[in-house]
């Protein structure tokens, strides 16, 4: 039973880290503008972020060292801070996304002021964080999140084209012009970076932490980080087929939260929009929860303060202010009129910019036998992980370049 | 930086292109508003989401009203630009008549009708270019 619930922290940080609002919107255009042509997107992106998340999860067992401690050790003082700048602006503009994509579904679900909303959304986020112990934060989000299945039941319903699915799953080179080349490109690289958005691997290091988990953990470490990341990845295809199947035949390219929603319950009736509600609105509490606290636990990991969520919140004074600050931030930029799905594409595409600077120190100290000892990285772990930080890389260099000549994807 | 780069990529002078794109975009707004009527009309939707949904796409649709007001084109697409502002001001409005005709099957009928026409309009404009 505890092996059972373990598994919510993949579940949450996958949810939470890949199935939030920039991903739901961002990969239900692409199936809008290139019907299934994006799976192998979606495949790299799974398998990436399994290999780097089971690392993280195994430096923190092994070396009892979190993310953004490594970072420190292995960028050096100065490259680390700016490594930690960006990643908490990333953190606090994600999470400011994510508030706003809260507001907007409770909106739908409600019809009360967003606004309002935005503002005891945040309160109520920041007392759940205050009073509820890690797991019972991890297990609430992840599991609620799975109602997000009645996406992947609608997607089956409406009968995807199975054959076309797999095609996908081979990259297309041949587009009819440059522009749809452009956004074919800008798409690929934004799904594979939704998909290893940092947080998610600082959140999971600092959870395995937060549950003490040990060198028995090792198998369950990696049962964790696949098993969420498969789900998370699924729900994707889900969004992915459901652009192809509700929005491709009729010239629809959505814009709106709200219209995504909508794709899963076409072939039902209310009760299938109610569950499409609360399952986004769970995946995406999760990113926002998982983001502040990432901003935290990068702080604390990063200077060598004190930090947990499950000691008393005085205990850490410096983790305490550093979560709440991330939310009261996060409100205020929600307040200022600035969309949430502008907000997204932001960070999706800045996100993408720093990668190398999360997943290439995190790559040397799974690698380095003196720190891992018999845990270290096998041949082919190094060989595959070097694979995914030259496409990481090569993402993040065309990443800028790509959001600008297509507009941030407009079609 | 990233912001402002974002920012700087709303043109104000439109090229052949982001007037395809215009037009893409606002037959795009049309096609999934009759999606959308469709599904209010088999009484699947809730009453919060059917509003809190129009009001997206409403606003969706006025800021790109705005833009396309704020654009200048090249005189031989001036035509185009005009056809394409005037069906997204259409659009707008049908939409906000929207809110008080959910609970109507004639005022849904009708607003269907009406954004199928705003959409052909546009589809047409943007296969002739």
């Amino acid at each position: 039973m505890k092996k059972l619930l373990g598994v919510t922290l993949g579940i949450m940080t996958a949810l939470g880290g890949f199935v939030d609002l920039g991903q739901i919107v961002f990969t239900t255009q692409a199936g809008a503008l290139f019907g299934y042509q994006l799976m192998w997107a979606i495949l790299l992106g799974t398998a990436a972020i399994i290999i780097y998340m089971e690392m993280c999860g195994r430096i923190a067992v092994v070396a009892k060292e979190p993310v953004f401690s490594v970072v420190r050790t292995r960028l050096g003082f100065p490259l680390g801070l700016v490594t930690l700048i960006a990643s908490n602006l990333l953190n606090l503009i994600t999470c400011a996304a994510e508030l706003g994509g809260v507001a907007i579904v409770l909106r739908l679900l409600t019809g009360w002021p967003e606004k309002l909303l935005l503002i005891g959304i945040t309160l109520a986020f920041g007392a759940m964080v205050l009073l509820f112990r890690f797991q019972w934060i991890e297990r609430t989000l992840g599991l609620s999140g799975l109602m997000m299945i009645v996406f992947a039941v609608s997607a089956v319903v409406l009968h995807p084209d199975w054959n076309q699915m797999l095609k996908g799953l081979l990259p297309t080179f041949s587009q009819p012009d440059t522009k749809h080349g452009l956004l074919y490109a800008y798409f690929a690289v934004g799904i594979f970076s939704a998909m290893l958005m940092e947080y998610e691997v600082h959140f999971y290091s600092s959870g395995a932490i937060e549950e003490d988990w040990t060198p028995r953990d090792l198998g369950e470490n990696f049962m964790v980080a696949s098993l969420g990341s498969v789900l998370g990845s699924l729900l994707t295809v889900a969004l992915l087929a459901l652009g192809a199947l509700v929005f491709l035949p009729r010239a629809i390219f959505p814009q709106v939260l709200s219209s995504t929603t909508l794709t899963a319950a076409i072939p039902f009736a209310q009760k299938a929009l109610v569950l499409a509600l609360l399952g986004t609105l769970a995946c995406i509490s999760g990113a926002a929860v998982e983001t502040a606290l990432s901003g935290a636990y990068n702080v604390c990991q990063f200077f060598d303060f004190d930090w947990g969520k499950n000691q008393p919140a005085r205990s850490v004074p410096v983790y305490t202010v550093t979560w709440i600050a991330m939310f009261v931030l996060a409100l205020i930029i929600g307040l200022t009129g600035l969309r949430p799905l502008q907000l997204v594409n932001i960070s999706i595409i800045f996100g993408m910019v720093i990668m190398p600077f999360t997943y290439y120190p995190i790559l040397r100290v799974a690698a380095d036998k003196k720190v891992m000892g018999k845990h270290v990285n096998s041949k082919f772990d190094t060989a595959v992980g070097i694979a995914f930080l030259i496409l990481i890389t090569a993402a993040a260099i065309t990443a800028v370049p790509l959001m600008i000549l297509t507009h941030s994807g407009q079609p | 930086m990233i912001l402002l780069l974002a920012c700087c990529s709303h043109q104000q002078r439109l090229s052949r292109d982001d007037l395809q794109s215009q037009l893409t975009s606002a037959a795009s707004f049309a096609s999934e508003a009759e999606l959308f009527i469709e599904y209010v009309q088999q009484n699947h939707s809730t009453r919060a989401y059917a509003q809190g949904h129009t009001d997206d796409l409403t606003a969706e649709v006025k800021r790109s009203a705005e833009e396309l007001r704020d654009a200048s084109v090249s005189p031989e697409l001036e035509p185009s630009l005009d056809l394409c502002r005037t069906q997204v001001e259409l659009l707008a409005n049908a939409l906000s008549d929207l809110h008080s005709g959910f609970a109507n099957p004639d005022a849904l009928a009708a607003a269907k009708e009406k954004v199928r026409k705003i959409e052909d309009a546009l589809q047409n404009a943007g296969s002739s270019r």
